[in-house]
């Protein structure tokens, strides 16, 4: 009886440690976003003498001084049309990687696989400069086409590597018993590997955006033209141009973390319902 | 001889699968690499160009300052261990479906999807030696822990794994999260009734079913401290206090475009090459080993 | 599927779409618009004639970039069958993509390029330039400020842009708060010393800084080494190892910084803050002195009021040779060398020294144009009628541009960090710029030729 005791109170205590902790992370996440988002409503000289309060005096004027000054829009729509067209290229070809590399053996493919995701550990830094010499002598520079296909060579170790390990976890008898039904090995691909696969592919997708969208000097050196800058090498401009003008610099930061947080907030539902759906056990 | 023949075949259709990604391959990594790799054994560069043979990588292991890039990038390797046992307690602790757990759900992703540069200002603002956590510290009686969390050159490091940890925390415990709930609920089940404890559970039928997850977000951790710190680094203090925070990325970045060092740099990044293929093998052979 | 594959094909239609359009930078663009009878000038070239210029200084002369719209206007107004694409850049890309546009020799017409120096020489050096004074006249180039550390083998190599000099400002009404006479700053170490005690005696730090991205140890090094160098050119030795930075003319400044930090002039939070939030502190009244530029000056002028705010000279402790000097230096813009159309390019950038175009740009900013036809009687303030007449009056010296950037970034930036953090000692400081310099020297730089000629 009382050892039930003893354990129903332990239950309780480690029941409050668990709140405990979820606490503290709910106000390590939000505590940058409460900051960006007030800083951001605050005029110059109140955010001097008051940094973390609530504005007293909300102002959407740095908002609007931002998109007076620069062509918010335009970088918008760029990052989208990039990102978007990158990941869905580097899924694609990385899944066509990962499905060879399961399905088929081959001369020197255990070597092959490792040499590609070894490529990972390589920094896109060291490539930044070969490469724009490469796309300045085929006259590529200075074009979406330039950005989206470094993104997808860059991004296509780490997807492979991801979707191949997937792959292999899928039992080898719903395949068998997919090409006794007759099927091609490309309706293989499409109809059974990928659909499975959901996680994984949610997972590479995300893991593409995350990274394209956020890059800065792929973007910063390839596009050299106010109207191709993506986002965030745009808005890198603010460190220095307005770097004594916190509340205008946070307002730049707010306009460029709400796509993706408004995305993912109404997405998330399905994202984590995709990332356990039709996960094979 | 059929069995040569099926391969033969099967190697026919996977070139085919593979194509696509090998020429982007070719195209964004091999260029560049035999490119980087021609530069690290020169004097010079374009035109002025000469053979050197290996002089900079006498040079480069010998500077004190490549040394501590590297060794930095090594200390870092402390937050994988971290981030997956921490990921690992979070996914637990949510998959209990504690009170509130779909919102705890949605906050703890919300650090993974919000910009690295945007972040950087933001804690640079916060770990101000008289910014926000320090005056926290002191409101809850722990006023003995305040630090100059990036002023002090001998935590500095530190504090850059720990706004890493920060950001990459969610990503693993959404990972395991969903991976663990698509394990049958009987496992756990049958593991409560056999009388396991809440850690026992988690160490003997969690850790088992997630163990490819664990793999890839251990593997994504190891790349992202050897080839993907440059933007915290960058912006939240620059390689300092006294180079207490320069990495092998930093090194490469400044050494190739501030300063004018393409051999340098290029040397580097082929040295860090290697290191990533080393890695790659231990990989390989771990998995084996546990596979056999 | 299908639809997805649709998609696919309509984005990659749209991107390379868009991608046509904007390809077209690199092809001098026919203006529909342009007027077909437009007379073109005679001395001119007819055919349309497309202009890249990158350039950065907004966050130094805030409206510059209105100034350079304006200027531009003017100019094709004048010439028709000119076009100008002005690309803002910020201090890091522009120095980023440049590498990158030289290693391919392809990119801008016109460029931003740092003061002077090494900024200047690498790419000199790395034939990225063209010298600007090959096409200016002797009287056109006698009115430009700071040309010396622009030129090289006879020649001016980029065209100076705006001014600006690092000054100390101090604020008067916490002077006398501190019971010190807010006419009299301190001139020597010692009096500093003595003004940081009695600030600490009123709880304000001294002076105001920043040191979490080290730039401030530049300004520092700018303000102070320089003083007890035996001549212009002892920097540029110490680097080709014709002397050494262990020498007491280069040692010296290390034990002045640290006795500084050992008094405690400086806000404790140091270490911690980055340059403009430690630039901040002053802005707010909360710290009796700053070294800063141009810029920071009419903003501490505009938070503070224009009569709390006085200049003063960093105070000496050394009466050397160039105990005089002061660092002032004018930002640049070069033509790059593999512009098709540098003579049109040089045209333009002649046209930014008109007088019109030299008074614009102070009323529009409030920076001096780095130019002497500059009407010094719009100055605003008594603080930069001071400053002009030591910029007139002084010989100019700018440390950061006589070493390598390696070196500067590498070692002399984060030593000055370590003595503020107190884990360097002036002696390991001094040892710390001399094996950085030396690790440059070992490690086959490229131009060391060059570097020995410039040394002299």
């Amino acid at each position: 009886m009382s050892r039930k005791l003893i354990d129903q109170s332990k239950g309780v205590v480690f029941g409050v440690f668990k709140q405990g902790i979820m606490l503290l992370m709910v106000l390590t996440s939000l505590l940058p976003v409460y900051f960006i988002i007030v800083t951001a409503l605050k005029e110059k000289t109140e955010y001097v003498f008051n940094k973390w309060g609530l504005p007293a005096l909300p102002t959407l004027q740095n908002f609007l001084t931002l998109l007076e000054g620069e062509k918010i829009f335009r970088w918008l729509l760029n990052s989208t049309l990039i990102s978007v067209s990158s990941v869905i290229l580097c899924v694609m070809i990385s899944s066509f990687m990962a499905y060879a590399f399961t399905r088929y053996t081959f001369p020197g493919k255990s070597f092959l696989f490792t040499l590609i995701t070894s490529l990972l550990v390589l920094s896109p830094v060291v490539l930044v400069i070969p490469l724009f010499r490469t796309m300045v002598a085929i006259n590529l520079h200075n074009t979406y086409l330039s950005v989206i296909i470094v993104y997808v060579g860059v991004m296509i170790p780490i997807s492979t590597y991801l979707l191949t390990s997937f792959f292999r976890s899928i039992p080898q008898a719903i395949i068998d018993a997919s090409i006794v039904d007759g099927c091609t090995e490309f309706q293989i691909y499409k109809n059974i590997m990928m659909p499975l696969s959901m996680p994984a592919v949610i997972t590479t997708i995300l893991t593409n955006w995350l990274y394209i969208w956020n890059e800065i000097l792929i973007s910063l050196v390839f596009l050299q033209n106010d109207s191709l800058r993506t986002l965030m090498s745009g808005l890198a401009l603010f460190k220095g141009k307005y770097t004594t003008d916190i509340p205008l610099t946070m307002s730049g930061v707010a306009v460029a973390i709400i796509p993706t947080l408004i995305i993912y907030l109404i997405g998330q539902r399905y994202f984590v319902r995709g990332l356990t759906t039709g996960a094979v056990k | 001889m059929v069995r040569s023949k099926l391969i033969g075949k099967q190697a026919g259709t996977a070139f085919l699968f593979l194509l696509p990604g090998l020429l982007l391959i070719g195209f964004v990594y091999l260029i560049p690499i035999i490119n980087v790799i021609g530069l690290s054994l020169s004097k010079g560069v374009g035109e002025n160009q000469t053979f050197a043979g290996l002089t900079n990588y006498q040079v480069i292991l010998k500077d004190r300052l490549f040394q501590s890039a590297f060794l930095n990038n090594v200390k870092l390797l402390v937050i994988v261990p971290i981030l997956t046992l921490g990921a690992l307690i979070f996914a637990s602790i949510l998959y209990d479906r504690i009170r509130g757990w779909r919102i705890y759900q949605t906050v703890i992703f919300i650090p993974v999807v919000l910009a690295i540069a945007a972040m950087g200002i933001t804690f640079g603002q916060l770990l101000q030696f008289k910014g926000l956590v320090n005056e926290f510290l002191r409101s809850i009686q722990l006023g003995f822990l305040t630090r100059d969390w990036l002023g002090d050159q001998n935590i500095a490091l530190w504090t850059v794994g720990g706004v890493i940890i920060w950001k990459e925390l969610g990503f693993g415990t959404i990972l395991f999260l969903a991976r663990l709930m698509s394990v049958e609920q009987d496992l756990f089940d049958a593991a409560k009734v056999d009388g396991a404890s809440w850690w026992q559970r988690l160490w003997n039928v969690s850790i088992p079913q997630l163990v490819h997850v664990i793999e890839f977000y251990a593997i994504l951790l190891v790349v992202t401290v050897f080839s993907f710190v440059f933007d915290y680094i960058l912006i939240l203090t620059n390689g300092g206090p006294n180079n207490s925070t320069i990495v092998g990325e930093f090194f490469i970045y400044k050494f190739g475009f501030i300063y004018n060092r393409f051999n340098i740099a290029s040397t580097v990044a082929v040295l860090y090459l290697v290191v990533g293929i080393i890695l790659m093998i231990v990989r390989y052979q771990i998995v084996k080993r546990i596979e056999e | 599927m299908k639809t997805k594959l649709f998609l696919i094909f309509l984005l990659l239609a749209v991107s390379a779409a868009l991608a046509g359009c904007a390809g077209a930078t690199q092809t001098p663009a026919v203006s529909p618009t342009q007027p077909e009878n437009a007379q073109p000038e005679p001395t001119k070239p007819a055919e349309n004639v497309k202009l890249v210029v990158w350039w950065w200084g907004e966050p130094e002369a805030p409206g510059a970039g209105q100034w350079f719209k304006s200027r531009v206007d003017a100019y094709t107004a004048k010439h028709p069958n000119v076009t100008i694409e002005l690309v803002e850049q910020n201090i890091d890309s522009v120095i980023t993509a440049f590498r990158a546009a030289a290693a391919s020799k392809s990119g801008p017409d016109i460029v931003f390029v740092f003061s002077g120096g090494v900024y200047v020489m690498e790419d000199v050096w790395a034939g990225n330039l063209a010298p600007i004074s090959d096409y200016a006249s002797p009287e056109q180039l006698a009115t430009w400020l700071d040309t010396e550390s622009k030129t090289y083998d006879g020649k001016v190599w980029t065209m100076p842009f705006y001014m600006q000099s690092y000054l100390m400002m101090y604020n008067k009404e916490l002077f006398a708060k501190a019971g010190l006479d807010p006419e009299k700053p301190p001139q020597t170490l010692d009096e500093l010393l003595a003004t940081c005690e009695a600030f600490n005696k009123i709880g304000i730090p001294a002076m105001a800084t920043g040191m979490r991205d080290a730039f401030m140890g530049g300004v520092y090094y700018s303000e102070m080494a320089i003083h007890t160098l035996t001549d212009r050119f002892a920097i540029q030795r110490a680097v080709v190892g014709k002397g050494s930075f262990l020498d007491a003319e280069h040692a010296a400044w290390w034990t002045a910084l640290d006795k500084l930090v050992k008094a405690k002039c400086f806000n404790e939070d140091a270490n911690s803050l980055d340059l403009y939030s430690g630039w901040e502190l002053f802005g707010r009244g909360e710290a009796g002195m700053l070294q800063a530029n141009d810029g920071y000056l009419n903003t501490a002028i505009e938070l503070l009021g224009k009569d709390k705010v006085g200049i003063m000279r960093f105070p000496r402790f050394t009466t050397g040779p160039l105990s005089e000097s002061m660092c002032y230096f004018s930002q640049g813009l070069g033509i790059t060398s593999w512009s098709p159309n540098k003579e049109i390019a040089a045209d333009f950038l002649l046209s930014l020294h008109e007088q019109d175009s030299v008074d614009e740009f102070y009323k529009t900013t409030g920076i001096p144009f780095a130019d002497t036809k500059f009407d010094q009687r719009l100055i605003k303030t008594d603080q930069q009628k001071q400053e002009f007449e030591w910029i007139s009056s002084r010989p100019q010296l700018c440390p950061e541009g006589l070493m390598p950037i390696q070196v500067w970034e590498t070692s002399l930036l984060p030593a000055t960090q370590g003595i503020f953090q107190q884990s360097l000692t002036p002696e390991d400081a001094a040892k710390m710029m001399e094996e950085g310099t030396a690790s440059w020297r070992d490690s086959n730089p490229p131009n060391f030729e060059q570097w020995i000629l410039w040394a002299k």
